[in-house]
């Protein structure tokens, strides 16, 4: 089921959370919600599960305007951060609880219930767990649960609100893989908040990147880490975290602050702000550098080092010998820099 | 130097803890009768509560203090204590802890407890020393009789104070209104009250005290209620004594008399003209005339207590008890005894019980003020109606026979008449559980 | 400073220290059985030495209260307590103020708990009106509810003139008398219920409501499946607490029916109003230690049956 949302606004007292968001979330994918703390992404996930109201704008579930539709009747299953598991009762009876919910007319006999409830378990891997209560389960086992119960009553829309945060980081890693299957399983729409841009990276099918309420570029992760639609979305993503240049380009050619230059051929001419990936360094001799840190990662290594009066980063690999101190002299790979306008951020 | 503090602290409370110990012995002696070189004080425990008594209570103290008390080297402190039952609590406890008073005022079921436990002393002595005695012809014996009920002796252990017997109040102008008359009887009773509850449409007669209604018609039967010294009397003629009573109950039943009902007192309903007479203690009248409403106001008097036509003459009254508590065998101990008895020997003079006589409510003790006409001239309807019933008095006896106290067979008397007479019980039932419980 | 700390260590005693069975270390010490002394020596003296009098005096054959002498050992008391038809009134109406006052108590309290809980703007003014029985003396609550049932001039009355109910004497008709305490009892008992309950409903974490409200839940399945099981905890310690507290009804009936007698003919008699009465009216202190060893036995086989009960359907999370 598609969801689209038309202008929709959220104000709470003279803060404005949301900010007239236009988006559509395509059937049948994994859309991320991503960006830094207070940017509206849960915000706007509540609204759409209707446990928020929208101050101004519309939600459209396929050609249903749902915006004033209270929450139970709108067929989402949500996730919610710490789970919210029934703490009184079994695995068995928290899955099967919506199925309960039904109106005596739909709701299922005992043996079907047993029945949807085994088969959604099986999705998610807790069938030996059903007879636990919550307290006695691990924190991934307790998300699988949620998981489940949202699943149960085979909802249109899948909501998941920062479900991997509680995790320590190598179950993290796994979780957003079982995450993805099981999307991939049930083919449900679904739509999951993170702050973690390389878990969104990793697992959606595209991310959605707000800040202050604004909606910065919608787009899947490969073609957001590459043609990024702004400064912010440039410096958001990736780990390292890109370096930005402020450089003035003349006839083809850009001088970074210490009168160190570098070509561009086609680059008009103007102040820039340019960003260069850590990826876009690689040993040559334009470019010269003192090595002011170095960080072994095992796989590769991180270079920091003063250019143009600002703090780079470069990933090399790890077989290249790097000492502090050392001088060191870099070539570009110019597919990995951008050009932002200095006064939008616009990349140009 | 922080735990040290801390141990010594603990240990100064455990100690406090634990109770004083008991004074030592002295020297006994046989003179009741020492001078009194020293000033000495006596403590007065007293309930008295209603404040037009206690203004003239208090005036008697001041005036003892400053004359015969002066002379004396003898001066009363007075605690005042809510309520007759708080008192004897409060003085049952003092009693075992050696804190007694001097002085304790009480009904005759308290002064019972007080002698059972050797607390009071033998007024006789006393009462007819030369020089500190006084004129017992003076008394009226009805309010004698349970001073001196309880050992076979006939050992005085009190002195009457506040006196008070049942009294009937009626509505004159309703009487009047209807051309009735006061009646004497039961039977004229029976009559005025057909009248009246027809114009009514309820009971025109009640009995504020379901026990009193049983102790005073048994007793006007002929047979009598219990003996002073706690024997069972109605039990010996039943059929004689319960005719009153059945008669009177079913007089209830037919609507002719009533019950109090949810009012728990008639002084109400009398005060707002639903019941045109009934019986009740002679101090009532002070509570019909705070609930007399200003704008229907209405003329009231007293009248006695109706009789049983060929049967006893009586009505029931009490009276608080003044007695000297025992304080030992020492010579310290007569001299307090002494000194008591000369503040009670005052109390009980013409001048004394005339002053706190002088409130409407209570009775004057003494065949002299009874018949002092300046008394009489200001004497209330209560006590004017009670003077001249005072020689049929009965009191109710105070006892311990051993098996039971007078105080546990008046509540269980109170609480099934009330149950009989709200139809719960029947009359036989009541009897019969009664028999069981105290019969001998 | 050295040598400070040397004559320091020398001073100090031999170890003291002791393990405790769940492996902690603590150190013995005198002071420490001195503090305990005088909270001890309390103890012992208001309450295990009456309670073991209380015992003693029970089986008394003959007893003089005055003089607090008691003598024989026999089980007479007993005997005529268990014969006695008040006795057996007593204990008919404990077990109706048990059975039905308090059930009655703890659902209404449980309801307006809810309902409180359920509102945002006057909250707090709701709490504070409900929760004013408890800090009203009963004997205040006992007068103002005999003006509320008088049979002529009460509310009650006035208010079932206007439904045309006809008015009974409530508080003087013996077989209503046990009844209208009833309802004196469960006016008074709500306001601590209600206060537990209030307590135990914001004990329950929000979220489970959100995720219950996403699970389609209506409101009424929701307390059903949710808000109730939570409360269990809660809900058993008011029934246990309130069971003991019923169990114990004086004030109300003295403050009802002024002292002396309890409704007409005794007829709203409880357990400890009878004790009482045999012990201040009557002065058989032998009777009412028999009654009370005797309650005391009931009590603690419902408090048992009570325990058992719980374990099964309270829900600790």
């Amino acid at each position: 089921m598609e969801v689209t949302l038309k202008n929709l606004t959220k104000v709470f007292d003279d803060f404005t959370a949301v900010d007239h968001v236009n988006l559509t979330i395509p059937d049948g994918k994994l859309t991320g919600l991503l960006g830094p703390s207070g940017c509206g992404k849960s915000t706007t996930l509540y609204m759409i599960s209707g446990l928020l109201n929208a101050s101004e704008g519309q939600i459209m579930f396929g050609d249903r305007d749902v915006t004033t539709l209270p929450p139970d009747k709108r067929n989402i299953g949500l996730v919610f951060q710490n789970y919210a598991l029934y703490p009184h009762m079994t695995v068995f009876d928290n899955i099967a609880f919506p199925l309960g919910n039904k109106p005596r007319s739909e709701r299922p006999k005992k043996a079907q219930v047993k029945e949807a409830v085994e088969k959604v378990a099986e999705l998610v891997q807790i069938q030996d767990l059903l007879k636990r209560k919550p307290k006695e389960l691990s924190g991934g086992q307790q998300q699988r649960v949620a998981i489940a119960r949202a699943l149960v009553k085979k909802p249109d829309l899948l909501l998941l609100d920062e479900p991997l945060s509680n995790l320590d980081a190598r179950l993290r890693m796994e979780m957003r893989q079982e995450v993805r299957r099981i999307q991939l399983e049930s083919k449900v729409t679904t739509v999951f908040v993170t702050h973690d841009q390389e878990e969104a990276m990793s697992i959606t099918d595209s991310i959605v990147l707000m800040r202050n309420g604004v909606v910065q570029q919608v787009a899947g992760a490969h073609e957001m880490y590459m043609s990024p639609s702004n400064e912010f979305v440039a410096s958001f993503m990736g780990n390292p975290p890109i370096t930005i240049f402020d450089v003035e380009v003349k006839d083809g050619v850009v001088y970074f602050a210490d009168g160190q230059t570098y070509e561009f051929p086609d680059r008009a001419d103007g102040k820039y702000r340019l960003g260069i990936r850590p990826e876009a360094w690689k040993k040559g001799t334009k470019l010269g550098s003192r090595i002011e840190h170095v960080d072994l990662r095992g796989q590769d290594q991180v270079i920091t080092f003063t250019l143009g009066n600002t703090t780079a980063k470069a990933v090399i690999d790890a077989e290249s010998e790097a000492m502090i101190g050392e001088e060191m002299s870099f070539d570009l790979r110019r597919g990995r820099c951008c050009f932002f306008d200095p006064e939008t951020g616009v990349r140009l | 130097m922080k735990r040290l503090l801390c141990m010594m602290l603990a240990l100064v409370m455990v100690f406090a803890l634990a109770a004083c110990g008991k004074s030592g012995t002295t020297e006994e002696t046989s003179d009741l009768f020492p001078t009194l070189d020293e000033p000495i004080t006596i403590t007065f425990w007293h309930s008295v509560a209603n404040e037009d008594v206690l203004n003239n209570f208090l005036e008697v103290i001041d005036t003892f203090n400053n004359t015969v008390g002066k002379e004396s080297n003898v001066k009363v402190d007075l605690v005042q204590y809510p309520s007759a039952a708080d008192l004897h609590t409060a003085v049952t406890g003092a009693i075992m802890s050696n804190t007694a008073p001097n002085i304790v005022m009480g009904n005759s079921i308290y002064t019972v407890d007080y002698v059972s436990a050797d607390a009071l002393i033998d007024l006789g002595p006393y009462m007819n020393h030369e020089k500190y005695g006084i004129n017992m012809d003076d008394y009226y014996p009805s309010w004698l009789t349970n001073c001196n009920s309880y050992d076979e002796k006939g050992t005085y252990f009190a002195l009457p104070c506040l006196c008070y017997s049942e009294t009937m109040y009626y509505n004159v102008d309703f009487f009047k209104e209807h051309n009735l008359t006061v009646p004497t009887t039961w039977k004229e009773a029976e009559e005025v009250c057909r009248k009246a509850s027809a114009i009514l449409g309820k009971g025109a007669l009640g009995w504020d005290n379901a026990a009193k209604m049983f102790c005073t018609l048994v007793t006007q039967s002929g047979v009598g209620y219990t003996t002073p010294r706690g024997e069972l009397l109605f039990n010996k003629d039943l059929d004689t004594a319960l005719a009153p009573v059945k008669k009177y109950i079913s007089l209830v039943q037919e609507g002719v008399f009533r019950t109090p009902g949810d009012s728990f007192y008639f002084s109400g309903p009398f005060a707002n003209q639903e019941i045109p007479m009934y019986i009740g203690s002679g101090v009532e009248g002070v509570y019909i005339d705070m609930k007399i409403d200003p704008n229907n106001k209405f003329q009231w008097d007293c009248a006695p207590v109706p009789q049983l036509e060929g049967g006893q003459k009586t009505t029931f009254c009490e009276s608080n008890l003044l007695s000297i508590v025992n304080k030992g065998n020492d010579e310290a101990a007569a001299k307090q005894h002494l000194a008591s008895w000369i503040f009670l020997k005052y109390f009980e003079s013409e001048e004394a019980v005339k002053k706190m006589a002088t409130v409407g409510a209570y009775l004057p003790i003494l065949k002299s003020v009874a018949s002092d006409p300046e008394w009489l001239a200001q004497a209330s309807p209560s006590q004017k109606c009670s003077v001249t019933q005072m020689d049929s008095f009965t009191p109710f006896y105070g006892f311990d026979n051993g098996k039971f106290m007078s105080s546990a067979l008046y509540s269980d008397v109170k609480i099934n008449m009330e149950s009989v007479l709200a139809g719960s019980m029947q009359l036989q039932e009541a009897i019969d559980s009664l028999l069981n419980l105290y019969g001998n | 400073m050295m040598s400070k700390f040397r004559s320091r260590k020398e001073r100090q005693p031999k170890s003291r220290l002791v393990t405790t069975a769940d492996g902690r270390l603590l150190n013995r010490s005198a002071a420490g059985y001195l503090y305990l002394l005088l909270p001890v020596a309390f103890l012992a003296v208001f309450l295990l030495y009456p309670t073991i009098m209380a015992f003693r005096m029970a089986f008394y054959e003959k007893y003089v209260f005055i003089r607090q002498l008691g003598s024989g050992f026999g089980l007479s008391a007993f005997k005529y307590v268990l014969h006695d038809k008040t006795f057996w009134l007593a204990a008919k109406n404990t077990a109706i103020l048990i059975l039905v006052a308090l059930p009655i108590t703890v659902i209404l309290s449980l309801g307006c708990a809810l309902l409180i809980n359920s509102i945002k703007k006057l909250r707090g003014l709701f709490q504070s009106v409900y929760f004013l029985p408890y800090v009203t003396s009963t004997i205040a609550i006992g007068t103002a509810f005999k003006w509320l049932f008088h049979s002529e001039y009460g509310y009650l009355t006035w208010f079932l003139n206007l439904l045309g109910i006809e008015s009974k004497a409530w508080l003087t008709d013996s077989n209503l008398v046990i009844w209208t305490l009833a309802v004196f009892c469960i006016w008074n008992g709500l306001a601590y219920k209600i206060i537990l309950f209030l307590a135990g409903l914001q004990k329950i974490d929000t979220e489970v409501y959100k995720a219950a409200k996403m699970d389609g839940a209506s409101s009424f399945r929701t307390l059903r499946k949710i808000t109730l099981p939570l409360l269990t905890p809660t809900t058993w310690m008011v029934s246990i607490m309130s069971l003991i507290y019923t169990a114990k009804t004086y004030g109300e009936v003295y403050s009802l029916f002024g002292g002396g007698s309890a409704g007409v003919g005794n007829n709203a008699i409880t357990m400890v109003y009878y004790i009482y009465y045999q012990f201040k009216e009557r002065k058989m202190v032998n009777y009412a230690a028999a009654a009370a060893i005797l309650f005391l036995a009931v009590i603690l086989l419902l408090t048992a049956i009570q325990r058992i009960v719980s374990k099964k359907f309270t829900h600790y999370v």
